[in-house]
């Protein structure tokens, strides 16, 4: 009898003292997470930065992840609508669900670009009301989403709110210090190149551009969400080739066809690079933004393969 | 037609009032989806309809209730032999707050059973339901009024218990309220769920059926849920559906109907937003017997080729070639050609879908 009850203790023990667990939708708010939780939370991401996560399922392992959750943390704008609302609820944990302490949605504590005014419908294509829901490629706009992680931690643990405000205010020091330095390195090589010096498939490259003073001639596709037509592939391909476009920033999951094509008709290249940390490829943030930004900045090496101006190749 | 014009007056208003009540705070959600299909018979085919109709138009409402109950409320149009009947599909309150790892309901739901019989008609992935389906269940799915709890053991890998029950004063689904049954419609589901790869994933469900109708039929049923998919990037490329369904229909001290039905339905991504799947029927009761008690082979079998033009989980079209015959004792009682489109739209909300 002894030990069953010296055995509770050590195991109700345990589980009092154990970190806090903290699962994300993103390999991306997974590291940060770990950043501002540090050795108080265990965190773990739903997705491995591979997917798409305008298209990802009601896995039902994720729903066993998030019942075991003191919070759940998620990019927002209703990026993850088709699946983030039917994850917790089937979950069963009340306390991830809206309006529990762990529900965390890291959106409303950023400055989103690209809100849309005005009505909002379908006929746009895949258009999120509440603005361009890709913002954890500015490392600044991705410690504003911290903000909301803090508060939902403190919420969960309120016992440690010193530290996690601790950890929040060096997280953001750490970035706007990281945004700053990468943006110097950026500026000093694409500054001697005439502006618009890049584009996107679909705009979830916008907030690096943003916070990099890069310029963009804008996305590939016409309606967010929707293939573009030969139409529109011809017509920007041809564009960007006149206007000294240098590259074309796309994740892996863009149509490869489509890209094949805008590189068939303008000549340009076109840079595959996952937007999120990919999780198997064990880098941290730092580590894969620095990835990114040479990604980007190696088409900046040269003069634009093809001079602005030159006659373009005719669209068949 | 009245009842037509009040389900789109109500519909399309409450549509026109959803912006500003998603405003509002109170969470309210609502959409509005018709399925429409159209059935035309090849040379002599005795269940062709030679039409297109409406076959569906469904509102749904769903919305948190206060802190801790969420409420959802569907109502359909349907056409019907007898004219466009309007009716309350679904209408119960839940929660998945008040109790750990579990969910519940209380009201009138499509029983928590199987695969197909959990999806409204205009989610599935083919035109029509396969013979099992309409046999032991509906043409769409068998709901009932009553109570399901679902628990997500605490075990290291998935494995979602189900179970309900509900009236079973009628079964399937029925325009009246029946006779009260001797033991109520009960069911029970364990699902559980593995990754193949990093890129296919697959549910298997175990399901059972049972109710003593007022009659003192005893029914049970017994049935096999399986669903996988292979993503790339998240893009579905290819689809694997599949239920096997066992059905033992007596009453006390006779041999009753034993039968069994299932469908596979293999569905590829051939390009961007088209999908070309085709689905295996088989249906038979195998204990069916002549008049001098010997032993009559039955089955009824179908081939329905597919194909899907999905430009998002918004708007269907399909379009399929439903190939059927029943045979019995060796010889072919009926034969099939039909060809069946369909044409699905959703306005508005759409609840995100299970795996």
């Amino acid at each position: 009898m002894k030990k069953i009850i010296i055995g509770l203790v050590v195991l109700f023990g345990m589980k009092a003292t154990a970190a806090m667990n903290v699962v994300t939708s993103t390999t991306d708010l997974a590291w940060m997470a770990k950043e501002i939780g540090k050795e108080l939370v265990e965190v773990s991401s739903l997705t491995r930065g591979t997917e798409n996560l305008h298209f990802i399922d009601t896995v039902p392992d994720y729903i066993r992840k998030v019942a075991d959750a003191q919070v759940v943390c998620f990019v927002g704008f209703q990026l993850e609508v088709g699946w983030i609302p039917k994850v917790v609820a089937k979950s069963g944990n009340a306390q991830v669900q809206p309006g529990g302490k762990g529900y965390c949605d890291t959106s409303k504590t950023v400055q989103v670009l690209e809100k849309p005014q005005g009505a909002v419908d379908r006929s746009m294509g895949d258009i999120h009301p509440g603005g361009n829901p890709h913002y954890w490629l500015s490392p600044v706009h991705l410690a504003q989403g911290g903000q909301e992680m803090m508060n939902s931690f403190i919420r969960v643990d309120p016992a440690h709110m010193a530290a996690y405000e601790k950890n929040y205010k060096e997280f953001v020091q750490k970035m706007d210090k990281f945004e700053a330095e990468t943006k110097t390195k950026i500026a000093a090589v694409i500054a001697k190149f005439p502006a618009p010096q890049t584009m996107e498939y679909h705009k979830e490259f916008t907030y690096f551009f943003n916070a990099y003073g890069i310029t963009s001639m804008g996305s590939l596709e016409e309606k967010p969400g929707v293939p573009p037509s030969a139409g529109r592939i011809a017509e920007v391909s041809l564009a960007a080739k006149d206007k000294g476009v240098h590259v074309l920033m796309a994740a892996p999951y863009s149509q490869r066809n489509t890209v094949a094509r805008f590189t068939e008709l303008s000549g340009l290249p076109v840079e595959i690079i996952s937007p999120c940390i990919v999780a198997s490829e064990g880098l941290d943030y730092i580590k894969y933004h620095n990835r990114v930004v040479a990604s980007f900045l190696k088409h900046f090496e040269k003069p634009p393969a093809i001079v602005p101006g030159t006659p373009a190749k005719k669209a068949s | 037609m009245k009842k037509l014009i009040v389900f789109c007056c109500l519909g399309f208003g409450l549509l026109a009032k959803a912006e500003s009540t998603f405003g509002d705070g109170s969470g309210l959600n609502i959409g509005v989806n018709a399925d429409i299909y159209g059935n035309f018979g090849l040379g002599d085919s005795p269940d062709a309809l030679g039409r297109l109709d409406v076959r569906e138009a469904e509102l749904i409402a769903y919305a948190p209730v206060d802190w801790l109950f969420d409420g959802v409320v569907s109502l359909a149009a349907h056409r019907e032999a007898d004219g466009q009947k309007f009716e309350l599909h679904e209408a119960y309150i839940g929660s998945s707050k008040l109790i750990p790892r579990s969910r519940f309901r209380v009201g009138q739901f499509f029983l928590g059973v199987g695969r197909l019989n959990q999806f409204h008609r205009h989610d599935w992935p083919f035109v029509s339901a396969p013979n099992v389906q309409k046999n032991f269940f509906a043409e769409e799915a068998a709901s009932d009024s009553g109570f399901e709890y679902s628990w997500l053991t605490p075990l290291p890998f998935y494995l979602d218990v189900t179970a309900g029950i509900t009236n079973g004063w009628v079964y399937g689904h029925s325009d009246n309220q029946g006779v009260k049954a001797v033991i109520p419609t009960h069911y029970l589901r364990a699902a559980t769920f593995f990754s193949m790869s990093e890129q296919s994933q697959a549910q298997v469900g175990l399901n059972y059926v049972g109710r003593k109708a007022s009659d003192n039929t005893v029914m049970t049923m017994l049935g096999l849920d399986f669903t996988a998919k292979w993503k790339e990037y998240s893009q579905l490329n290819f689809f694997l559906q599949s239920e096997v369904w066992y059905r033992d229909m007596h009453l006390p001290g006779q041999n009753g109907e034993k039968a069994i039905g299932l469908y596979v339905f293999p569905n590829l991504r051939i390009a961007n937003n088209l999908y070309a799947g085709c689905r295996f029927d088989f249906y038979s009761v195998l204990n069916l017997r002549d008049a001098f008690g010997a032993k009559i082979s039955s089955y009824d079998y179908a081939v329905v080729p597919t194909i899907s033009y999905k430009t998002s989980e918004f708007a269907t079209v399909r379009l399929a070639m439903n190939f059927a015959q029943s045979r019995q004792a060796g010889q072919t009682l009926s034969t099939n050609k039909i060809i069946e489109t369909q044409a699905v739209f959703i306005l508005g909300a759409h609840p995100a879908h299970d795996f």
